[in-house]
């Protein structure tokens, strides 16, 4: 029998040293640490359930053999966050109404990552190329593209910083604060990016989670986020429509 | 689904890699295995040993040295894509390249994998047959030269030996005045194998008689190919609509489709019709590519 290999897998920041038979992929591999957000679909590299951020290039991890990731930086979607605190793009997903069985969604987040981390501001032919190896069987992949258009739009207002808040009285009629669930100032904290921010790139919008930092630049009282929909984990609203990222806009600022 | 079992080297220069392959019995080569993968869960393949050969800088990088470009083989697809010096040089690869699978695929397929694989739907093989592309194998008892039409032989066949390894693909820097065009016909849009992929190039001269031309079809044959009958025809003559038609019409009797899968011929004809005219006006233009 071939001899176990001493592979290092970095996973989401964390390191794990393991020792696996040579034939086992990186999709087993991470499964069996129980990074379970990572989908086995088709195991032939045609479906991108699996996939993941390999050293920040969207791969399909059941095309990869754990040891070819060896000291590689490997980001899942349960990664970039989590349902207490869900990424831009996460959000944007359930805001879209881009989620339905959800088996999908994962590799669908992974590869608008890798695109949004290249394209900030990308075409509806961009979005779908990007797209073009992550297969969905529910949704029709329309609320797909707007989540992503939403996701690329609520980043760039993140980098944009318009420093302006949703007016109290918004937030009291149960106005979502898309922030308000990722603000380190706990529940009521709403948190934007100060103009200066938007100098620095992109961080603006992740700036938002440190503690203090930056990105915290309005507090909204702290009922204020108690009494508006959760940020993540409702699909949609009442109406069902996907919201156009305008509408969204509006409510928000 | 899990993998047979096999054996595992990693070897850390070209030198090590080249006496694995020649002293390791069963040993194969992976770079980005998204053909090996499918393979070996599909129970079609069974390397005793895979050497993993897609860190091995020797296999990396894109350049243009003096005539040449030179591409190595571990490059994947995505890199291809985003290369400036292929966009300057050879746009009709590029074409091809962003045909390839789909994004998640083009991030670990390489144009070296593509080759050794030697699918008869291989996208990169069309678009580097117009650029007149060679294969370079390595092995320990040295190295050599291929030609891609010659290294090419049949269906998942080629000139490659066991224990050779392809490093480099080249082709000369196409002349400046030439014009190229790619198309891919498949089921979908993205992320689907091609059923008919042709990639053309034409050069002329100032009175617009063609001075080169090159016409390679893919899928519609066991192997990519070269329609040199179609070619040849071109060649000192007018670019007119006629000549375009009777060398498309040539370019089809290059295909030789499965049974069953005749409708191919029109396919090429039609595709290679349309390229060539694409090509001839971008010529009229002074572009280099459709």
């Amino acid at each position: 029998m071939p001899n176990k290999r001493k592979v290092v897998l970095r996973v989401n920041g964390r390191q794990h040293e393991l020792a696996l038979d040579p034939n086992v992929s990186l999709l087993q591999a991470l499964r069996d640490l129980g990074h379970t957000d990572v989908k086995n679909g088709c195991e032939i590299g045609e479906c991108g359930a699996c996939a993941v951020l390999l050293n920040g290039k969207a791969v399909n991890s059941c095309m990869v053999l754990a040891w070819q990731a060896d000291g590689a930086e490997v980001v899942t979607n349960a990664g970039l966050g989590t349902m207490d605190k869900p990424h831009v793009i996460q959000e944007a997903f359930a805001d879209a109404g881009a989620v339905q069985c959800g088996y999908c969604t994962p590799g669908m987040v992974i590869s608008t990552k890798a695109l949004l981390d290249r394209n900030p501001d990308p075409s509806e032919a961009e979005i779908r190329e990007a797209l073009s190896g992550n297969l969905c069987r529910c949704t029709g992949y329309t609320q797909i593209v707007e989540a992503v258009r939403l996701a690329a739009e609520r980043l760039r207002d993140g980098q944009l910083a318009v420093a302006a808040v949703a007016p109290p009285t918004a937030l009291l009629k149960g106005e979502r604060v898309a922030e308000s669930s990722r603000s380190p100032g706990g529940p009521g904290v709403a948190a934007v990016a100060p103009p200066t921010a938007s100098l620095k790139g992109e961080r603006a919008a992740e700036s938002s989670r440190s503690p203090g930092g930056p990105g915290v630049a309005a507090v909204a009282p702290p009922t204020a986020s108690l009494k508006g929909e959760r940020a993540a984990g409702s699909l949609r609203s009442p109406s069902g429509s996907a919201p156009s990222g305008h509408e969204k806009r509006g409510d928000r600022r | 689904m899990s993998l047979p079992m096999f054996e595992v080297e990693r070897p850390q220069s070209l030198g090590e890699a080249l006496k694995i392959l020649s002293e390791v019995k069963g040993a194969e080569p992976i770079a980005g295995g998204t053909n090996l993968m499918v393979d070996m869960r599909k129970g079609t393949h069974r390397p005793r040993v895979v050497v993993d050969v897609a860190a091995l800088r020797d296999l990396h990088g894109i350049e243009a040295t003096g005539p040449e470009v030179v591409i190595g083989a571990a490059t994947t697809i995505a890199e291809m894509l985003e290369s400036p010096i292929l966009m300057k040089h050879a746009p009709v690869l590029v074409l091809a390249c962003s045909s390839f699978a789909n994004a998640l695929i083009r991030n670990r397929a390489t144009v070296g994998g593509n080759l050794v694989t030697a699918a008869p739907c291989s996208d990169t093989a069309p678009a580097l047959l117009t650029l007149d592309a060679e294969v370079k194998l390595a092995s320990v008892r040295g190295t050599r030269r291929v030609p891609l039409d010659r290294y090419l032989v049949s269906a998942f066949s080629t000139v490659r030996r066991s224990d050779e390894l392809l490093v480099s693909v080249r082709f000369p820097i196409p002349s400046a005045t030439a014009a190229a065009a790619f198309r891919k016909m498949g089921l979908r849009k993205v992320s689907c194998m091609a059923k008919v992929d042709v990639a053309v190039m034409l050069d002329a001269d100032a009175a617009g008689r063609c001075t080169n031309a090159r016409i390679a079809i893919a899928a519609a044959s066991p192997i990519a190919v070269r329609a040199r009958a179609a070619e040849a025809a071109l060649v000192g003559k007018p670019i007119t609509p006629e000549a375009i038609a009777a060398a498309a019409g040539l370019t089809a009797k290059a295909a030789a489709p499965r049974a069953g899968s005749e409708y191919k011929l029109s396919v090429v004809q039609g595709l290679a019709r349309r390229l060539l005219a694409e090509a001839a006006r971008a010529l009229e233009r002074g572009g280099t590519h459709a």
